[in-house]
């Protein structure tokens, strides 16, 4: 019975469902982007100092404790309510993963292999690109696919600091007291969050075969 | 003019302290050189110096009569080869790429690298299908190939290899170590080739250097280490089993046949070593 009536929500309120998802995915590209690109950079550098490294990933681990709730919060009354914010906090909280899964495969590149490329005379450059990089793909790509799927969900909160997407309609729902509302929002975020997620995984399943080969799988990271 | 000349080089790692100790030696063009001793007595040190994966403390190192200082350290390490002994093929490269590594770093076009690759691999002894795979198809013992492959691709004038054919069996390692001389007939090249091996030192040496804690006990021709050993040190070292590998491999196969065709008998063969 509430699965109909909200399937009759979703008819009859489409195109406010519509722009809610657009806005969703909107605030999830911008933010995917960002951890992505501040992630790799910041997981590259770290891989040439070690003290800066312990020091950065006890910094991220950190941030990552602090409920979501609490840390929205704090930034309202530091950059006020909207989108600023919000990808503020999202692109905190998907710094971790990022940061520690490109670090992680970096420095877990087998040493002899290293040894053999800088010994025939590669740059730190083409180190990095020919050999570090696509050796540590399958391990950074199975933390892309972890944060992407924590930022969509958390996408669902920042709507309450009026950064937009699904978590309006949640918002409306319990605000007005109107439960198929709330459940119509939760499911078309879950909803995307596993078909991400599915997606990203068979995507992580190829590049697995396509770097280590069969049973490349059982390296889990 | 020595290709390589070591004067008086020290190292230290840390608080390891005398890991070398005042090395001296001229390595000429085309000798095929091994660096024999046993395991922590500074022989992958010292090779690593020579391509700048190591530093020293005191001392001069001379390549092709430029100080290892001046050499700007890529175009160095581009022009020696290098086998370390856990091979360190690259996993996510085909044989293709692997053998070609270096070229591609320096840029050569692809239509040149592939000529190259199939040159080496005709060298080497694999068939030229194997460019296609990866490393994890391969053997052991056509990976070690892969591997020299990689490290002659450049036309290197010298080449450092560290226990290379460690990992492999004993036939395998035979047959490497007899591609590998004929590599080095065919190339010219110099060759500094480090084993705690004797008879691997022995067979393919041109000249050996006996090392012991991080200096060179003695450096000559095998007959000079076995029969004429510097000192207490050499002598113990290579002993019988130094005077065994000296003697001629073909020599013994000949007096095996013999004895097998009952053209000679065992005891015979007795009565002439009393
Ligand atoms: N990076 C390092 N840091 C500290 N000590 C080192 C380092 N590398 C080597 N050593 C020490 O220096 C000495 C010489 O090492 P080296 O690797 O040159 O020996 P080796 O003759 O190649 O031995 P093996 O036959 O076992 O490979 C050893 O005592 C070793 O413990
Ligand atoms: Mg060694």
């Amino acid at each position: 019975m509430l699965i109909s009536r909200i399937f009759v929500l979703y008819r009859e309120r489409s195109s406010f469902f519509v722009e809610l998802f657009i806005q969703h995915l909107h605030i999830t590209f911008l933010a995917v982007t960002l951890i992505t690109v501040i992630g790799l950079t910041v997981g590259i550098l770290m891989t040439r100092n070690r003290w800066l490294a312990g020091g950065i990933l006890r910094v991220t681990s950190f941030l990552f404790t602090i409920p979501s709730i609490a840390l929205f919060g704090v930034l309202v009354s530091l950059t006020g309510i909207g989108l600023k914010s919000a990808l503020i906090a999202i692109v905190l909280y998907g710094l971790l993963p990022m940061i520690r899964n490109t670090y992680t495969g970096l420095t877990e590149v087998d040493r002899e292999i290293v040894e053999a490329a800088v010994g025939m005379g590669s740059t730190p450059a083409q180190l990095l690109f020919r050999i570090q990089l696509p050796l540590a793909f399958p391990v950074i790509f199975s933390g892309f696919r972890t944060m992407v799927v924590m930022t969509i969900a958390l996408g669902g909160i920042a709507s309450f600091i009026g950064a937009g997407g699904m978590g309006r309609a949640i918002w409306r729902g319990i605000s007005t007291n109107f439960p198929e509302m709330t459940i119509a929002g939760s499911l078309l975020i879950a909803a995307l969050a596993i078909f991400t997620d599915y997606l990203l995984g068979m995507i992580e399943r190829l590049v697995r075969y396509r770097y280590l080969g069969e049973g490349g799988e059982k390296h889990e990271a | 003019m020595a290709v390589i000349e070591f004067q008086k080089v020290t190292k230290a790692y840390g608080d390891e302290v005398d890991v070398l100790r005042g090395l001296d030696l001229k390595v000429e063009k085309g000798e095929f050189l091994t660096l024999l001793g046993e395991s922590g007595c500074g022989k992958t040190t010292m090779l690593k110096i020579i391509n700048r994966m190591v530093s020293f403390d005191t001392g001069h190192v001379w390549i092709r009569g430029r100080k290892l200082s001046e050499w700007d350290i890529v175009t160095l390490r581009r022009e020696i080869g290098y086998v370390i002994q856990q091979i360190g093929l690259f996993p996510h490269m085909t044989v293709m790429n692997n053998v070609a590594y270096v070229l591609s770093l320096q840029g050569i076009p692809k239509v040149k690298q592939r000529q190259r690759a199939e040159e080496l691999m005709e060298l080497v002894g694999l068939p030229q299908e194997f460019l296609r795979r990866y490393p994890r198809e391969l053997s052991g013992g056509q990976r070690q190939r892969v591997g020299v492959a990689r490290a002659l691709a450049a036309s290197p004038e010298i080449i450092l290899m560290d226990e290379p054919f460690g990992a492999v069996d004993e036939q395998t390692r035979n047959l490497l170590q007899d591609e590998l001389l004929n590599i080095h007939q065919q190339l010219q090249c110099t060759i500094i080739f480090v084993t705690h091996d004797i008879q691997e030192a022995v067979k393919l040496g041109t000249r050996i250097v006996l090392m012991n804690q991080g200096r060179i006990e003695q450096a000559g021709t095998k007959e000079e280490l076995i029969l004429r050993p510097a000192n207490d040190f050499v002598r113990r070292f290579m002993g019988t089993k130094g005077f065994m590998a000296l003697l001629d491999e073909k020599k013994m196969k000949h007096l095996y046949q013999q004895i097998l065709e009952e053209k000679i008998s065992m005891e015979e063969v007795y009565l002439r070593l009393k």
